[in-house]
């Protein structure tokens, strides 16, 4: 077909060449907005997919949430014996508890001194929400004498916040030395403590 | 008087109309009444209008309408061509049409006969046979004047035919005979004379030419049958009707039938049994055509829904109508996907909007529920602290029974460690023979072993009793042996105690 054929074809269907290509215009433009809609449509519906999980979530934990009755409110203050950290500052304290203790425990000659952090493995972190807990860069030592039954007297009533990192025992010709090592989880701050193997 | 479903048929010419209504029943068709406006009509307008008024004044609702046309250039034909296609044929038979009547912009309908097959048997094929085909035109006018008549009111007009061809349905009608007849009926306009052989519609002769106004007297009328079947038996090998049936006003039949009987020498019988006048019989015969599988029909009857969609798809607007449904599916697909895209992202919002909302709402219980939580590990926490070391010295205690009496630890030492605690004893085994001696280290180390508390052991150690270097700590702080005579074995040996209590029985000993 030459081009005099093809123009004179499309004079004579003007009206139809008009349509087609009105409607091959309208095809394109459909397409090309109903594509752009359609990629923009699965991350929308994702996301209204996430916002419904997440005022379901909201509306359950609302419901069944009971409020506490003030005897259960004074029953979330738990007493200072109950504290899993201390805070830095109370160390000096921490270490006469410590004292105090094995002494009670029946224990002779308690030395109680500040030491490096341990070499031995970390003690676990709890986790809580209000609160950061780490682990102390340092360590309470504490070296005692007498008997067996006291030293595990006073391991079995430590306070949670000084976890147990080392016991030795050493026969001596005066009889048996205790040497302790206790971590200490503090309040606040990070120590950067948090597992790792530490130098003693 | 009025009905749901009445039904008409007419007969229009220029020197009247005639309207018939009639009721179907099970034998066939009954007259129910006719009427007649006698007044002469100009033009084919005119004529329509009359008739349009004539059913109109019966009061009928949707009423059916068939009509025969008389006149106003309206002509009928009969050809026979080999079969074919409606496409084929019809430049055929319009350029026929043409030389035969010299009509050049007319409208024409046809419709086929039986089939006529002269060849042998072997080489028959029905759809190539030749047919004859019987062919009605009237002048563009005139289609157009029928369809603007009945515009605009309820009148469903079943068909517009020729008067041969209501004939052609009446002679049918009455048995379609193979005996060679004559059809006459004696219209206002003059006598119409139908010739049929072998049942087929041979031949049909108009009136001829008279004055306005001017009835045919019967000679005229005899003169007419007479030259009409000369020429029927010219054409058709001899062919001589035997029988000839008329249609005549009741004051004309009996003249005309004894003068025809004496005249040719055939039977004259009546074309329809109830008496009734030729153009209303012709009008029955238009209601006989309409009930035919392919009726003879002049009447431009408005395109039904799918002969529209068939002209669409037919040719370039078949590529139109291609493109322009491709272009509104898409659109439509288009639209609801912006649909879609909205009320997911209104949805999205006001979701959002929700879940801020209850955020802000549930931020005091979530407080309360995180100090409860918060609580509830501190109190696990300690649980757990408490229970590990409980379970150390509760451990040691039972390691440090389970040693023989022959057992002296020197030293102890206890050191956390990922899988639990490293637990290292140095000691001495003491016994009066190397062989008591050993056993009672066996013993105590296989007691480690068994415990179910205990992973990893190892003797680390094990070698009898000698004078310890200078520089050894272990020998500064190791005590005397327990006896003076004997053997002593010094000993190390390591094991890793659980951090949890074990399942079993603590005291695993032998």
């Amino acid at each position: 077909m030459t081009m005099a054929e093809l123009r004179a074809t499309m004079a004579r269907h003007k009206g139809h060449a008009l349509g087609i290509a009105l409607s091959l215009v309208v095809l394109i433009a459909s397409l090309a907005f109903g594509l752009n809609a359609r990629r923009r449509l699965a991350p929308a519906r994702l996301a209204e997919s996430r916002l419904e999980q997440a005022a379901s979530e909201i509306t359950s934990f609302r419901a069944a949430f009971k409020p506490s009755t003030p005897e259960q409110e004074a029953r979330l203050l738990l007493p200072d014996s109950l504290a899993v950290a201390v805070p830095h500052d109370m160390r000096m304290s921490l270490a006469g508890q410590l004292a105090t203790r094995a002494e009670r425990a029946g224990l002779i000659g308690v030395r109680v001194r500040f030491a490096a952090a341990d070499s031995a493995v970390a003690p676990t972190r709890p986790d809580f929400v209000d609160k950061a807990v780490s682990i102390g860069d340092y360590t309470i030592a504490l070296d005692c004498g007498g008997s067996f039954a006291a030293v595990m007297s006073l391991v079995n009533h430590l306070p949670a916040s000084t976890p147990l990192q080392r016991l030795t025992a050493a026969r001596t010709t005066t009889g048996v030395t205790y040497h302790l090592v206790f971590a200490v989880l503090e309040t606040g701050g990070s120590s950067g403590a948090g597992g790792g193997a530490q130098h003693g | 008087m009025s009905g749901a479903s009445r039904a008409f048929g007419a007969l229009i010419a220029n020197d009247g109309v005639c309207l018939v209504e009639y009721e179907a029943e099970r034998t066939g068709m009954r007259i129910i009444d006719q009427w007649i406006d006698p007044a002469r009509s100009q033009s084919i307008d005119e004529a329509l209008g009359r008739l349009r008024a004539l059913v109109e004044a019966r009061g009928a609702k949707q009423p059916r309408l068939a009509i025969a046309v008389e006149q106003f250039g309206v002509f009928h034909h009969t050809m026979t061509l080999p079969g074919a296609t409606d496409d084929v044929l019809l430049p055929v038979i319009r350029r026929e049409v043409q030389r035969a009547f010299g009509v050049a912009d007319s409208v024409i309908a046809f419709t086929r006969g039986a089939p006529s097959e002269r060849r042998e048997a072997s080489r028959a094929d029905e759809r190539t046979a030749p047919r004859q085909l019987l062919i009605g035109g009237a002048p563009r006018i005139v289609a157009d004047a029928l369809a603007s008549a009945f515009r605009g009111s309820d009148i469903r007009v079943e068909i517009a035919t020729v008067v041969p061809k209501s004939i052609h349905s009446l002679y049918e009608a009455t048995g379609s005979s193979l005996e060679p007849t004559a059809v006459l009926v004696c219209l206002e306009g003059g006598p119409h004379l139908a010739f049929f052989l072998d049942g087929r519609l041979e031949l049909a002769i108009d009136p001829p030419i008279a004055l306005e106004g001017e009835r045919h007297p019967i000679p005229m009328i005899l003169d007419q049958v007479e030259r009409g079947t000369v020429y029927f038996r010219q054409q058709f090998r001899g062919a001589q009707p035997t029988r000839l049936l008329l249609a005549a006003s009741p004051e004309d039949f009996e003249p005309l039938a004894s003068a025809l009987e004496t005249r040719l020498g055939a039977r004259v019988k009546p074309l329809f049994a109830a008496p009734s006048s030729p153009a209303a019989i012709v009008a029955m015969g238009a209601v006989l055509e309409a009930r035919r599988a392919a009726p003879l029909d002049l009447f431009p009857h408005p395109p039904t829904m799918s002969e529209r969609m068939a002209r669409a798809l037919r040719g370039p607007n078949a590529v139109v109508a291609a493109s322009a449904t491709a272009a509104a599916i898409a659109l439509i697909w288009a639209a609801s996907q912006y649909l879609s895209l909205n009320a997911a992202t209104r949805a999205s919002a006001q979701l959002d909007a929700s879940v801020r909302q209850g955020i802000v709402q549930v931020a005091p219980i979530r407080s309360v529920a995180e100090r409860r939580a918060d609580v509830s590990r501190q109190l696990e926490f300690i649980r757990t602290s408490n229970r590990e070391r409980a379970t150390l010295t509760a451990s040691l205690v039972q390691v440090a029974s389970t040693a023989p009496a022959a057992i002296r630890f020197h030293g102890v030492q206890v050191v956390r460690s990922a899988n639990g605690w490293l637990t290292t004893i140095e000691g001495q085994a003491v016994g009066a023979t190397p062989a008591q001696a050993v056993r009672a280290l066996d013993l105590f180390y296989s007691a480690i072993r068994g415990r179910s508390d205990v992973s990893a052991p190892n003797l680390d150690q094990f070698d009898y009793d000698s004078p310890k270097p200078a520089g050894d700590s272990t020998a500064a702080k190791a005590p005397e042996p327990v006896q003076d005579a004997g053997i002593t074995l010094q000993f190390r040996m390591s094991f890793t105690l659980a951090k949890e209590p074990a399942n079993s029985a603590a005291g695993g000993q032998p």
